[in-house]
């Protein structure tokens, strides 16, 4: 495996064959996050400390991913050629949830609530001590930049997969790319209520 | 040796001068543009032998190139547009 496939695996994989990876490793990543209380609401949004039902693990980062894919559909309707698949658009967007998959295993880590907690402490009263030990605050670092890493690789994923399938004009990439990732973020954030 | 297509010193298109009967020796002088398959690189003309033998199907193409589906299709559409631009206007 070379290092292009690690940072653009859509050369080689798009359709069909994408969305059932990216569906399976929603339902993993959904299922561990169940019992790790890992939540994922919005696309590269990650919370611990939240038990819901399995259900609402699951479909929340369907959820999240169908948007950001219709956002993008949305502009190949408009700008795009009209030889461009919407499996292609929707399947490479769930496979770019892959590298998050490691992430469900946060709510693990007991260190994440200690420090989460000790902080909101020490926000509501900054007087007062932060109250985490130095390994403590060690442990939680090195998850904080092991999980922003795999952000970072999901996020590329999710520019490579849409620059692949929706082949949409060059002046338009990068400004599609960007809202749909806000609006990936927000609106689940407005849709999982409802499902809950 | 494949075809030439550009000038090994300044890179700019070539064009043909003579052409040769190799049964009677004749030769034609003049200034004629390349076909406007010959003037591609080696690389998109193999594509687009291999698009045709596949009877045009994108999908057999990017099994047989291990490739996916909208990478063959986009590699498709850059060929479309080379073509677009090298076509010599239909008014000259």
């Amino acid at each position: 495996m070379n290092l292009k496939v690690i940072f653009n695996p859509f050369e080689k994989i798009a359709g069909t064959k994408s969305l059932f990876f990216g569906l399976a490793a929603v339902l993993v990543t959904g299922t561990i996050g169940y019992f790790s209380k890992t939540h994922f609401d919005g696309i590269l949004n990650i919370h611990s400390g939240m038990q819901l039902a399995w259900y609402v693990h699951v479909a929340a980062p369907i959820l999240s991913v169908a948007v950001i894919a219709i956002w993008f559909w949305l502009f190949v309707v408009i700008f795009g050629k009209q030889n461009v698949r919407v499996i292609d658009v929707v399947g490479t967007q769930f496979f770019a949830f892959i590298p998050l998959v490691p992430a469900s295993v946060l709510g693990f880590f007991e260190v994440t609530v200690v420090v989460a907690e000790a902080l909101q402490k020490f926000g509501a009263n900054p007087a007062g001590a932060l109250d985490i030990a130095a390994s403590q605050m060690l442990v939680f670092v090195v998850l904080m930049i092991i999980l922003m890493l795999l952000t970072v690789w999901s996020a590329i994923w999710i520019y490579k997969g849409y620059k692949v399938a929706a082949n949409l004009p060059n002046h338009i990439h990068i400004p599609v790319y960007i809202t749909g990732i806000i609006v990936g973020m927000i609106v689940p954030k407005l849709l999982i209520p409802l499902i809950i | 040796m494949g075809l030439p297509v550009s000038c090994p010193s300044c890179n700019a298109p070539l064009r043909v001068s003579i052409l040769k009967c190799e049964s009677c020796q004749t030769k034609v002088e003049g200034s004629f543009d390349l076909p406007i398959l010959a003037a591609l690189s080696p690389d998109v003309q193999a594509f687009i032998i291999g698009f045709v033998k596949k009877s045009g199907s994108l999908k057999k193409m990017a099994k047989e190139m291990s490739l996916s589906y909208p990478t063959v299709r986009n590699r498709l559409d850059e060929v479309i547009e080379l073509l677009n631009k090298n076509e010599p206007s239909k008014d000259a």
